[in-house]
Order: structure tokens, then sequence, then C-alpha cells
């Protein structure tokens, strides 16, 4: 699966050693990684793709920034020879016989909530489900001005929210009408409705090159937020109740009530 | 209780007044940036509170209304600066300082039993910018004043009770992050259509001073059935619980 990258050191491909690559790590600028998924178009979160993949790639990033320890930024983005989806959350077939696959989720979450670099999610496409705590566990939200919609679909299929989901919603989504929309009515924000209550920062003209544009452009302004090394330790303590919630490990009963 | 009341006695770093028969005024008089350092807080700042509460309680034993609110300035003979913070490199030499001093000055402060109104004459940089989000309201100058949490900028971590107290006073997710996160520094009017500050004040220091006693007198009926405290201590629950809790937060040896 070859697509452009910028021009710049050699990217790297995750998971390590595979045969099908669903993750591309690239290094265009000293200050500047991004994460492109390539976990099919809709980049479904499954254990082997966040455990294998994202994880490892997030750890390869802060490796190579500490060597230096400056100014650094990251941007995570869809799959970019498509501008429909960013990600459409968790594969439901192994979330019916894997109960613990929330369990990676939130782990993947904890790393992005106290992450040392900032985290600039370029959302060029549908971003549903965990698609959407994924992308609101991100520091930045830039999302493509077109037909993309962001949903917590769950109460429309019958699915409880898991403890750390509430949690992340209430941490980045204070508005309680906000709230009450997106994780109660499920409701469909468009893209300019996500911008106006605060789901995201901007918007970007175009398909996922021109978000993915976008996103740099916020990684120049954010960039320096890094150097002094404490990021993600400010970050974990705004977002202790996140943290906690995490660390708790408190289950939701996950089988929708008998009716 | 006579005023004016200087503290401490002999070299005092603040000045306490009582202007009205409602308000009290405390003057930041430690240079002209009055940092927070633990003598001041130990020694001044929580004695004086101490006395605007019992002359208050007096008031009320004697037959008095019961109104109350208390002004929080800097040094009133410049124009430069509210409070520039902790003298950070002798704070964090002491391990009992947030413990022993800061915290529960933090909370007295915070929970304090009567409206308490900041006039912000000047910057306010880190645990002097927290001490005007401490007060339950603020006025800013409207001149030239930077309110900034540049621990980002110079390498601290936030303690637990900075960061859940910007979180409780300034909510909005994206404006805590830009505050926290970013250090940005915010300039007066960003202040003020943030909804951070109550009024801009054009003139020198006297001037937001005046504003703040203003504003002082106006709120200053709510203290009088007994229960502002109360009130904070439950709306503010988190800022008082990471108080408890009582972690620290030090940079990992790797940076």
């Amino acid at each position: 699966m070859s697509h452009s990258s910028s021009s710049g050191s050699s990217s790297k491909a995750f998971p390590l050693g595979a045969v099908l690559h669903t993750l591309e790590l690239s290094h265009p600028k000293p200050d500047l990684w991004i994460i492109e998924l390539l976990h099919g178009v809709e980049n479904r979160l499954s254990r082997l793709f966040m455990s294998n993949a994202i994880l490892p790639a997030l750890q390869a990033i802060e490796e190579e920034w500490l060597e230096n320890r400056g100014n650094g930024a990251v941007i995570i983005t869809g799959n970019q020879s498509q501008d429909k989806f960013f990600c459409n959350g968790l594969v439901l077939e192994e979330l019916q016989h894997d109960k613990q696959l929330t369990s990676v989720l939130d782990q993947l979450c904890r790393r992005l909530f106290t992450y040392p670099l900032p985290i600039i999610c370029a959302m060029n496409g549908h971003t549903f489900a965990a698609g959407l705590v994924f992308a609101l566990a991100c520091d930045y939200r830039v999302m493509t001005s077109g037909k993309a919609w962001c949903c917590m679909n769950e109460v429309l299929f019958g699915v409880p929210l898991p403890a750390t989901v509430a949690a992340i919603l209430r941490a980045k989504l204070a508005d309680a009408s906000t709230l009450r929309k997106c994780s109660l009515e499920g409701h469909r924000f468009t893209a300019q409705e996500c911008l106006a209550c605060g789901m995201v920062d901007e918007l970007a003209d175009g398909g996922s090159s021109a978000v993915l544009q976008a996103a740099t452009k916020i990684a120049v302004k954010v960039n320096m937020g890094a150097k002094a090394g404490v990021w993600g330790l400010i970050k974990e303590e705004i977002y202790r109740d996140v943290i906690d919630t995490i660390d708790e490990g408190r289950l939701v009963n996950l089988s929708p009530a008998k009716l | 209780m006579s005023f004016p009341l200087s503290l401490p006695a002999g070299q005092p770093l603040l000045t306490v007044t009582h202007p009205s028969e409602s308000v009290w005024q405390l003057e930041l008089h430690n240079g002209a940036d009055s940092r927070l350092t633990r003598h001041l807080l130990q020694e001044a700042f929580l004695p004086a509170l101490d006395a605007v509460e019992s002359d208050w309680k007096r008031s009320l034993k004697a037959g008095g209304k019961g109104d109350a609110a208390l002004v929080i300035v800097g040094n009133t003979k410049q124009d430069k600066f509210f409070s520039n913070g902790l003298d950070y490199e002798n704070a964090i030499k002491q391990a009992d300082f947030f413990p022993k001093v800061f915290n529960p000055w933090l909370a007295r402060l915070l929970t304090f039993p009567m409206p308490t109104i900041c006039a912000i004459n000047g910057h306010a940089f880190a645990a002097g910018f927290l001490l005007s989000l401490m007060c339950d309201y603020r006025v800013l100058t409207a001149g030239r004043a930077w309110c900034c949490f540049n621990e980002v900028h110079f390498g601290a971590p936030l303690p637990p009770p900075f960061a859940q107290l910007i979180r409780v006073k300034l909510v909005d997710p994206q404006l805590v992050r830009k505050c926290a996160l970013e250090g940005h520094r915010f300039v007066p009017q960003e202040l003020l259509e943030a909804g951070v500050v109550e009024r801009l004040v054009e003139g020198k220091s006297s001037e937001v001073l005046a504003a703040a006693l203003e504003l002082a007198e106006s709120k200053a009926s709510l203290a009088k059935t007994g229960v502002w405290g109360t009130i904070k201590e439950e709306i503010y629950r988190e800022v008082l619980v990471a108080i408890a809790e009582n972690r620290t937060v030090s940079r990992s040896a790797k940076l």
C-alpha cells in the first residue's frame, strides 16, 4: 500500500516484521512525527492494531524525541488514500468474544493522556464511537469541513459506555448539553457542529491531505510545549479524573438490560 | 482588632485595612512583585485572613448586619505587578512547603467564608495567577499586564491542587488547555472575553482597587447567612481532594 509521504527521513511500518502493515510512521522534520493509520479504510481498533502498531509507534517516537528533547509534536491521521473515514471504533466482532478489548483501549487512552508531546488528531473523515474517544484523547483536533460525522452511537445499538469513555467525554466536552447530546442521544455531529461545540478546534476545507496540512500548521504553533519536559505531567494532573478512572478498572456491565 | 494591621510586625509584607463597614482590604507589598514566600504565607497572609474573619465575627456579635467581603490587591505604589508567584527555587527545596504551608493557605483562601475579590493590578504569573483564581471574583487592569501559568515553559509540573483549581475555575476544556498546557500569556481583553474576570479597569492600581472595592460592596450581603465558605467547599471539592491526597508530581529521571 504505497502513498505519497513528504520528503525527509525514511518512514517506518508497523507492526514490525509483519506482512501486512497497518500503520506508517514518518518523521518529516526534526520536530514533527506523523502516524498514518492504515488498518483498512475504516481503521477499526482491534487488539492487534492498538497493541502492536499504535502503541509501539508512539513509543518509537518518544524514544527518538528523548535523544534531543527539543520541540516536538505528533499528528495522528487516518488513511490518506481516501477521504471518507478517520476511525470507526472497535472491531465489534472482536469485542463480542474478547471482553478485555476495552482495557486495551483504556491503555491506549492512558498513554495519549500522559504523552510527553502535543498530539494533533487530523480527522480526515467519519469518527465513530471508540474512534471519537481516540480523537478526544488527543490534545488537538482538526477535522475536514466536508461530509463527515462524529458520533457516539453506542446508545443506538445497545451498548453502555465504559467508565473510561464517560470520563473522557466529561473531560473534553464540559458543556452539559453537548455531553448529553453526544453520549445519550447518539447525535451525529456534523463538522460544523463539532467546531461550534468545541469538540474539534478547527475545520479544514478539502480532503485528507488538506486536513493533514492544517494539522501541521497547528503542530508548529504548539510543538514548543514539549521542550521543558512536563507536557505529559501537566496533562496527567488536569485529566486526573480520566487517569484515576482508567486505573480503577471499574467494569460497566456491557450487556444491555433485559427488558 | 485595630486597622491598619501590617504583618509580620517589624518587617511588614502586607497590610490589612477596613475601608467600610462591610469590606476588608489586604494589600500585598512584598517588594513590587509580591512573591508568595513561605514567610509571607505563614507569618502574614494566614494570620491576616484569621484577623479579617475574627473581626467580621466580632461585628456580628456586636449586632452588625453580617455583610462581609475581602479585597486582595498587589502593591498599589506601583502599577506593573500583581504577584509573580512563588520564590520557586526555595519553595521546591523544602519538602514540607506544599503540604505544611502552601496547600493549607490555598484551602483557607479558596473556602474563605466571605466573598473574595482580587484586584489584579499588574502581571500575575504562576502562583500569582493562581492566587487570583482562588478568589471568587476578579477585576483586572486594562493596561499592559499578562496572566500566565508559565510552568510548562520553565519545566515545572503543575502540582495537583493547581491543576484542579484551574479546572474548576476555568472549566472550558479548550481554555484549560490554553492556560495550563500551553502556558499562554493572557492579555486583559482575552480574560474578559473568556469570563475569567468581571471587569477591566483603565488607570493605575488605585483605580483597579476602587473597582474591586465597589464590586466587594455589591457582594458583601452574601456572607451574612454564614454558608458561603461551606458551599465553596463542595463546589470546589476536587481541589480539596487533591490537597488531601498530597501526591507529589516530579519529572522522571529520564528527562
